[in-house]
């Protein structure tokens, strides 16, 4: 489904992502670690077409497409989803309208005809309830005011709503209490089939817990250095990133 | 050029004396500071037949011949401040002017609807007199393609009444919307409120000068206002509180918005006088630069002179956030619609503030029908 070829990107002229080489078929789930800094997000923003982060070297193909030559809006379309680690506030933009237009875009690029009304508040009910968001925040502005767990359980929400192919979820886990942890995650399950993938970015071995992920990778300096199956992740939730730090400082 | 075709056109009106005034007469040119950005002869005039009144939505309409508990009409002499040329045509066009007196019977939540419809240059005053501890909305309501309205008022609010004054310069009959020169002078006296709303996003050269000034002290006076020119638009907001009384409070929030060619001009004074103190004075101007071919002069303008107040003000021209622009992306909006959102949220935010739910459906419906939200 994704596959990314010696991804070298930069941000006003400072290397952050140095050779990335990563591929996620369709029915994973992928987990990426690593210390703060270790460039997890910029390779998330990157994935999702940020225009800031210049692409010096690499490829990234989705389902077959060359996805660096298309707008962010394009990537979303053809089933990329970012549910960021840091969800912005739109003040006066309200969440049902916004993602109602979001799914009909999304909708009419698979060829589908915009959904009635009525067949967009059940799904929006069904999907905000699989996340624990109550009705009202639909009506509230996106993410205004939001709570750090709410603004993370909106993200899941739009994930739910858009249904995309691969999911991308930069820290969701964090700043979520026990019990919303469980509800994502438990969302994140029922979303997960054989056609969609997920990539999921944390710190803490606590999400892996419900989200089990097939494939572990640890990204460090701009560069994934150790991947291995979930025992990697327990192993660093034991160990740390010493180990993996002096084995590869030679490199960096 | 419009000051050359003026003369004809009062004549035609049947105003010779007027058409003698735009003959001798000077008009504001770029030299004066307050016409800087306002080119005169920008204005463009073609005559066209009075269209049928279309309201949209209930209200009283105020005319001559208006009949409703607690309002009294009559004809007054009213002498505006004689600044400019167009001061000149307002205090010359009538000897008195409809006077339209707002008692405490009037008890009525429908607005009251003063509506200007050109065919060619008019001139269109008004006297209110809001008395003591009376209520009511004031709405003004512009129609007629191509046209120059010059529309005068004279405010009086007296103690402890609330008189909530809108302006809605953007096309609610789909009839077009005129040229306009607004001018109101608004006074308050003790424990009153004036509260004006301004939204302007149709047009093509419009100026409005506002001036309240405060007779008495424990007031309020609120203005808010949406100032959008797209296309070749030109908006001229003035506004100007003279702060003239101790304890007053006053709030201002004006937006603008500027894209393709238009123009905006953003003037706020705000006057505390050596005596006005424990003033309370508020002002904030945002705008939003959409075009390299746009332009915006937001110009705060307080002139402080007590020392014991609390005045606070506040302008920005910017752009777009990038990162709200990205976020809509990633979800699947293209670029166009993330700004259009975005851009009417931004001017959604001045007609949130509308109390009267009426009124602020019609507005939003407007705004999000004009940016195709
Ligand atoms: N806009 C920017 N300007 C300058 N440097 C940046 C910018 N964005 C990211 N960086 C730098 O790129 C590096 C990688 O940042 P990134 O956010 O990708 O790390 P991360 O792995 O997600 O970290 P964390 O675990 O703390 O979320 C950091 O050193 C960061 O300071
Ligand atoms: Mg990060």
């Amino acid at each position: 489904m994704l596959q990314i070829k010696n991804l070298h990107a930069q941000i006003e002229g400072k290397p952050i992502l140095k050779g990335i080489n990563l591929e996620i078929n369709a029915g994973t789930v992928h987990a990426i670690m690593g210390p703060n800094g270790s460039g997890k997000s910029t390779l998330s923003s990157v994935i999702a077409g940020r225009e800031e982060y210049e692409v010096t070297e690499g490829e990234i193909w989705f389902n077959g497409v060359n996805i660096l030559e298309l707008e962010p809006e394009e990537r979303a379309r053809e089933g990329l989803f970012l549910a960021f680690q840091y969800p912005i506030e739109i003040p006066g933009v309200s969440n049902a309208n916004f993602i109602k237009m979001a799914v009909n875009e999304v909708r009419k690029h698979k060829g589908l005809e915009s959904l009635s009304a009525t067949d967009f508040l059940k799904l929006m009910r069904e999907k905000a309830a699989l996340v624990g968001l109550k009705d009202d925040f639909l009506k509230r502005s996106v993410n205004a005011g939001f709570s750090g767990g709410e603004k993370k359980r909106n993200e899941i929400f739009q994930l739910a709503m858009l249904d995309p192919k691969l999911s991308i979820l930069d820290e969701t886990d964090s700043g979520l209490d026990i019990d919303a942890l469980r509800t994502v995650a438990e969302g994140v399950n029922a979303l997960k089939n054989s056609e969609n993938a997920f990539l999921v970015i944390t710190h803490y071995q606590r999400l892996l817990d419900y989200i089990v992920p097939d494939v572990v990778h640890v990204l460090y300096d701009g560069r994934i250095v150790e991947t291995g199956d979930k025992d990697l992740a327990l192993k660093l939730e034991d160990q740390g990133y010493d180990w993996v730090i002096e084995k590869h400082k030679q490199e960096a | 050029m419009f000051q050359e075709q003026l003369p004809a056109l009062f004549e035609k009106w049947g105003k010779p004396e007027l058409a003698q005034i735009a003959k001798n007469g000077s008009f504001p040119n770029r030299k004066v500071e307050s016409w800087k950005y306002t080119p005169v002869q920008n204005i463009q005039i073609s005559e066209s037949e009075k269209s049928t009144l279309n309201l949209p939505f209930e209200g009283i309409l105020l005319e001559p011949n208006t009949q409703a508990e607690g309002i009294q009409i009559g004809f007054e002499a009213v002498d505006f401040p004689r600044k400019d040329i167009f001061d000149d045509f307002a205090n010359e066009s009538f000897q008195r002017v409809l006077t339209v007196t707002i008692s405490r019977k009037f008890k009525s939540e429908l607005p009251l609807i003063w509506i200007h419809q050109p065919t060619s240059v008019s001139t269109d005053c008004i006297k209110i007199i809001v008395e003591d501890g009376a209520t009511a909305n004031f709405v003004e309501l512009y129609q007629g393609n191509q046209q120059l309205a010059l529309t005068y008022s004279n405010i009086l609010v007296e103690s402890k009444a609330i008189f909530n004054h809108y302006q809605f310069q953007f096309d609610g009959f789909k009839a077009g919307m005129p040229q306009v020169l607004s001018k109101i002078y608004a006074q308050q006296h003790a424990q009153s409120t004036y509260q004006h709303t301004i939204i302007t996003f149709d047009g093509s050269w419009i100026r409005n000068e506002l001036n309240v000034t405060h007779l008495g002290e424990y007031l309020f006076t609120g203005m808010n206002g949406l100032y959008v020119a797209d296309g070749n638009r030109l908006v001229d907001n003035h506004t100007n509180l003279e702060h003239a009384k101790p304890n007053g409070e006053s709030s201002e929030f004006y937006k603008g918005i500027a894209m393709d060619r238009g123009q905006a001009v953003f003037n706020g004074r705000i006057h505390v006088f050596q005596d006005a103190q424990k003033t309370n004075a508020f002002q904030n101007n945002q705008n939003l630069l959409l075009s390299n071919e746009a332009q915006i002069n937001a110009k705060p303008q307080l002139e402080i002179f007590a020392d014991d107040v609390k005045c606070s003000h506040g302008a920005t021209v910017g752009k777009l956030r990038q990162d709200e622009i990205f976020y809509l992306q990633s979800r699947g909006l293209s670029k166009e619609t993330a700004t259009q959102l975005l851009t009417n949220a931004f001017g959604a935010e001045v007609i949130e503030k509308i109390e009267n739910e009426t009124l602020r459906s019609y507005c939003l419906e407007a705004w999000n029908n004009k940016m195709g939200v």
